[in-house]
């Protein structure tokens, strides 16, 4: 409908409302005779209004100049704010943000895992917490009778870890750095009676610039991509593992298809001596020299280690041996998404590498000798997907070391382990996972002592 | 009678004469079984990268450069399967399809070209974070593809 409004003997019409149909009518009223009798009418409204809005706009003017002269005061008071602030990026890596106005990616990490653990053999002790109860170490397997006690369950959380890194791409190369730490500490206070606090530890703090690498982390003989995925911290027997401070180059071969390592790491002696007990002189004066290659292929990875040690004691007089060891190892392609996991050393110094050192570097005799003796061991782990959430793991370890014929036939000869699992994972952060392992260790003189365990452990990643 | 078995013997023959060549025709450029084997690379790839999720032992700058490598096969992937892609409306005669089957048919294949540039493109940046949600749509675009003008085809 079109609309028509009378004020004042004037008519408007509200053009943006007409409709087609109604034009025609519009058209005729609005040239009607009253219409021209309005036409003074009009006129002097609309210079009424006219001057309406100038006087309007001219307070309007005087308004925003008193507002202009207050802002201005206030801004001679306070030093000016920065409005403008800038956008948090995403990262060059995985779960990374860029820190704000640099190209550094930083990102935190970690998981909470939690072990509930039946041990058929426990080390035994009253009040504290018992490593060896928590985590397979083969050379706290019970074996003479006062030493252990049946049956035993605990529960702990101490695997739990936490991360943090950062990265940066670089004219020299990636740049990047990582601080890793768990809850290990073998100086922590806990106990298990009321709060069961645990102290954090260091396992790893390094940094990198392309090739060359700086701090402590797993040493260059293990090779991390060939341990098999077990609830069990400690195992398999056979395994060579040990984090330490180290300084390393990397050199990238054939296109990335292959690498290979050198380093100097920490170096720390550790003997048997005529009683059978373990001495860490801390008279290390070398730095173990290790060197890897590693190569790359899409059936799979293989690695070839050989590590050069000397092996010293100040204890009676200065003595020292220098010994080597070589090392074996991979992560192979099966069928589907299934690998198998391998791991073979062999050695005079392997020691306090292999099985959370079962045996040590070498043995010292009475006049404070220092004498080495050969080792070997390994293990292999085969992976098997059951489904796209399911797996399991089934894994047998072994160690043996060929000790010198001074030591008491109360130390280590032997150790063995097999685990089998069956884990989880509803989702990519989260496992659950039961697992069955069975261990023994055999001394010198044919004693021997068995483990059987169930563990059962949840893992949640953030 | 001997008649009617021959003529019925014949037009059975030439019935499956025809639907062999029609399923040939669908496969004859070869591109989509290509463009198929991309896929399943890029499926495989996927899974690697969500593995890594299971490591425990490895340091996390370690598994950055794992996650890495495979972020570079997946721009190599995301390559080979835009090489491919591009062909898909190739196989457009094969499918004696109306004019607005044809028209979702071609905005399918354009999709799916998008969608592998923009994963490409992830790969490249290292946006890890990004790729599975960029791969799952790929797949489910693919299998929406196979899943109606296969379907369409087969009837």
């Amino acid at each position: 409908m079109p609309v028509i409004m009378f004020l004042d003997n004037t008519m408007l019409i509200n053009l943006p409302m007409l409709k087609k149909g109604s034009l025609f009518l519009t058209l005729i009223v609005s040239v009607l005779p009253p219409v021209y009798a309005a036409e003074e009418n009009l006129q002097q409204t609309v210079k009424d209004l006219r001057s309406q809005v100038e006087l309007l706009t001219a307070r309007l003017i005087q308004m925003e100049q008193r507002l202009d002269k207050k802002d201005n005061a206030a801004s001679n008071n306070k030093p000016a704010i920065k409005t403008e602030s800038k956008k948090v990026e995403v990262g060059s890596t995985k779960g990374s943000y860029k820190i704000p106005g640099t190209e550094t990616s930083l990102a935190i990490g970690g998981y909470v895992k939690l072990d509930a653990i039946y041990n058929s053999q426990s080390v035994g002790g009253n009040g504290g917490s018992n490593l060896g109860d928590q985590i397979l170490v083969a050379g706290a397997i019970p074996v003479q009778e006062n030493e252990k006690e049946d049956s035993q369950l605990t529960f702990h959380a101490r695997q739990s870890r936490f991360w943090l890194k950062s990265y940066t791409a670089t004219e020299w190369g990636d740049l990047n750095t990582y601080l890793e730490m768990d809850f290990f500490a073998f100086q922590s206070p806990g106990n298990e009676r009321v709060s069961n606090s645990y102290a954090p530890r260091l396992r790893h703090a390094f940094g990198s610039l392309g090739s060359f690498l700086a701090g402590q982390t797993w040493s260059t003989f293990m090779n991390v991509r060939a341990l098999p995925e077990l609830n069990d911290f400690g195992g398999p027997v056979g395994r060579v593992f040990a984090r330490q401070p180290q300084l390393r180059w990397t050199q990238a071969m054939y296109d990335g298809q292959a690498d290979w390592m050198i380093a100097i790491e920490a170096p720390e002696s550790t003997l048997t001596n005529t009683r059978g007990e373990r001495e860490t002189p801390d008279d290390d004066q070398v730095p173990d020299i290790i060197t890897r290659l590693n190569i790359y292929r899409p059936w799979g990875s293989v690695s070839l280690a050989a590590m050069l040690r000397n092996i010293r004691s100040d204890t009676e007089h200065n003595s020292d041996a220098y010994g080597g060891a070589l090392g074996l190892s991979g992560r192979i392609k099966s069928f589907d998404r299934d690998d198998l996991r391998f791991m073979l050393n062999y050695g005079n110094v392997l020691g306090r590498y292999v099985s959370s050192n079962l045996f040590n570097d070498g043995a010292i005799n009475s006049q404070g000798h220092v004498e080495l003796f050969n080792q070997y061991g390994g293990f292999v782990a085969y992976r098997h997907w059951w489904h796209d959430t399911w797996r399991s793991t089934i894994a047998y370890g072994f160690s043996y070391a060929d000790n010198v014929d001074f030591v008491p036939d109360t130390v280590s000869q032997w150790a063995q382990s097999a685990q089998m699992n069956l884990l989880w994972s509803p989702l990519p952060q989260t496992t659950f996972g039961l697992e069955y392992s069975y261990a023994s260790r055999g001394l010198e003189n044919n004693d021997n002592g068995h483990l059987h365990r169930v563990q059962f452990s949840s893992v949640f990643k953030f | 009678m001997n008649k009617i078995v021959l003529f019925l013997s014949v037009f059975i023959l030439l019935g499956c004469e025809v639907k062999q060549t029609a399923q040939y025709q669908l496969l004859d450029t070869g591109k989509p079984a290509s463009h198929a084997i991309q896929s399943e690379r890029l499926r495989a790839v996927m899974i690697e990268l969500n593995d890594l999720m299971f490591e425990h032992m490895l340091t996390e700058v370690q598994i950055d450069r794992q996650r890495r490598f495979r972020t570079e096969e997946i721009v190599t992937v995301a390559e080979k399967l835009l090489e491919t892609v591009r062909y898909i409306p190739d196989a457009l005669p094969t499918l004696n399809l109306n004019k607005n089957e044809q028209h979702i048919f071609l905005e399918m294949s354009k999709k799916l070209n998008q969608q592998v540039s923009l994963l490409k493109q992830d790969a490249e940046n290292n946006h890890v974070d990004a790729i599975p949600k960029r791969a799952n749509q790929i797949i489910e675009t693919c299998n929406a593809c196979h899943h109606v003008f296969r379907q369409y085809h087969a009837n």
